[in-house]
């Protein structure tokens, strides 16, 4: 795993300074939240099917990644209902829980490495081992959907 | 996704799978021209959500008489409180056409007819039908999921890998086998159906929550909250109703089917609605008239909208349908 110290994190996060005064409260920077602690909170979706497509369901994506120790939790789920107007009912199958073992900054992205270890939730042929990139400066992460990498827009 | 899914309760706090409509099916009863059956599936992914009807809910089946896509006649499902694990419904006949749906009231008043009382809902493998006078049949309960589709090629951007996602997924049905004569002297009828449920700061009146006549119509076809407004407008209005783009459905309709590749986008989305399952029930039915559980719509639907390019999902029937009422499949446990 590769180690971020937290002046990394905090630049790549875009939360520069202003992060670090503000002690007690949570900052929401743009499509992330850092604690002072240096732990990246992201939530991004995309609408399923894409479009042109009118969605029918949502796919969310939801972290939280200990930047300094390049470890988290990250959830993927596909929840009934279009963006904005998302259920709290599951479509099941598709749920998937992604444990976080490495967090590499790649030029303004971060790229998140994870596994899959409840392996009743792979489909078959499916692949344990998971990327996830969270770019900031276009407002997208990059994550798996049905073995193919789709974009999903951050919250 | 025929229907599942897509009521405006399951977006809410109140979100509420009992009166969730997945499917809805109209067809000759096999071996009998002289009957009807009507089957009205509720409950996506039962029993996860829900192994209930809902108590207060008011579950309906209408049918249109004269192509005005107003209902002329409503078939009403009612059910008690489940108390000790038991349920019973009621199924009454009432005489719609002078009504005006959408107020919110549903006139008891005009239910001059009860077809079946204190009918006991199946909640094990076993189908419990309940007779009624005049050959009436009747049952509700846990089911399997009749419908069949690769859901994941759809959510995939149409890449389908023949994977049926409803394979091993169940609902909640309700079934009623009729004599034609019920369902008016026009052999040419239209059918859909709706749930209703109490008012939030009116409970004596009832709000629709959702409604259905063609499979794959709302979940396909609308964007964003026009999926609510869609499933809140009668039929004999949605092709004026007004989207949130400020275009109507018929001409939301007519774009969407046009970008999908249709032949004739506005001859296809002036059929698709009004959103009424058309039924000649003097003769077999098959989608397009009326639908049975075996059949391929969303082949056939696809089909018709990509005028060809997509010709299906690679999924068929299920194996577990039954020859006999109630027809659907002994859920999966």
């Amino acid at each position: 795993m590769k180690q971020m110290d937290r002046r990394s994190f905090l630049k790549l996060a875009g939360a520069g300074s202003a992060a670090a005064a503000a002690a007690a409260a949570i900052p929401i920077i743009a499509s992330t939240t850092i604690r002072e602690t240096g732990v990246l909170r992201f939530s991004a979706s995309l609408g399923l099917p894409a479009p042109p497509l009118p969605s029918y369901a949502t796919q969310v994506v939801e972290g939280s990644v200990d930047l300094s120790r390049g470890t988290g939790l990250v959830t993927s789920r596909v929840l009934a209902g279009h963006p904005g107007a998302t259920s709290d009912i599951g479509l099941p199958g598709l749920a998937r829980v992604i444990r976080i073992t490495d967090a590499t900054p790649d030029g303004a992205r971060l790229r998140l490495r994870g596994l899959i270890e409840d392996r009743s939730q792979l489909r078959p042929g499916e692949s344990p081992r998971v990327e996830i990139i969270v770019d900031r400066a276009r407002g997208l992460l990059q994550a798996p959907f049905l073995g193919r990498a789709v974009e999903l827009k951050l919250a | 996704m025929a229907d599942h899914l897509d009521a405006p309760g399951l977006m809410s706090p109140a979100t509420d799978a009992r009166v969730d409509i997945t499917d809805h099916y109209a067809f000759q009863k096999p071996g009998d021209s002289t009957k009807t059956i009507l089957i009205l599936d509720v409950n996506p992914v039962a029993p996860t959500h829900a192994d209930e009807f809902r108590h207060n809910a008011l579950y309906e089946t209408l049918v249109d008489n004269n192509g005005d896509a107003r209902p002329d006649i409503s078939f009403r499902y009612r059910f008690t409180r489940k108390d000790g694990g038991r349920q019973f419904a009621r199924v009454t006949r009432a005489f719609v056409g002078e009504t005006n749906l959408e107020e919110g009231h549903v006139h008891e008043e005009l239910e001059k007819e009860v077809l079946v009382e204190h009918a006991p809902v199946s909640f094990g493998t076993e189908a419990h039908i309940t007779r009624g006078e005049a050959g009436i049949r009747f049952f509700a309960g846990f089911r399997s999921d009749p419908f069949f589709f690769d859901l994941l090629g759809f959510l995939n951007g149409l890449q389908f890998t023949g994977s049926d996602f409803f394979a091993n997924l169940n609902v909640f049905g309700i079934a009623l086998e009729v004599p034609n004569r019920l369902l008016g002297r026009n052999p040419k009828i239209g059918v859909w159906t709706r749930t209703l449920v109490p008012m939030t700061h009116q409970p004596a009146h009832l709000a629709q929550v959702d409604q259905m006549g063609r499979p794959a119509i709302n979940t396909v076809f609308n964007h964003g909250s026009d999926k609510n407004t869609f499933n809140v407008t009668q039929p004999a209005d949605q092709r004026t109703a007004k989207t949130m783009s400020g275009q109507t459905f018929l001409q939301v309709f007519t774009t969407e089917l046009g970008g999908l590749g249709a032949a004739n986008p506005a001859g296809l989305a002036a059929i698709l609605l009004p959103d009424v399952l058309t039924f000649d029930r003097s003769s077999p039915a098959q989608y397009l008239n009326g639908r049975r559980l075996q059949d391929d719509v969303i082949d056939v639907s696809l089909n018709l909208v990509t005028n060809g390019r997509v010709t299906g999902d690679g999924v068929g029937p299920h194996h577990d349908y039954l020859s006999e009422f109630p027809y659907l499949g002994s859920p999966h446990v």
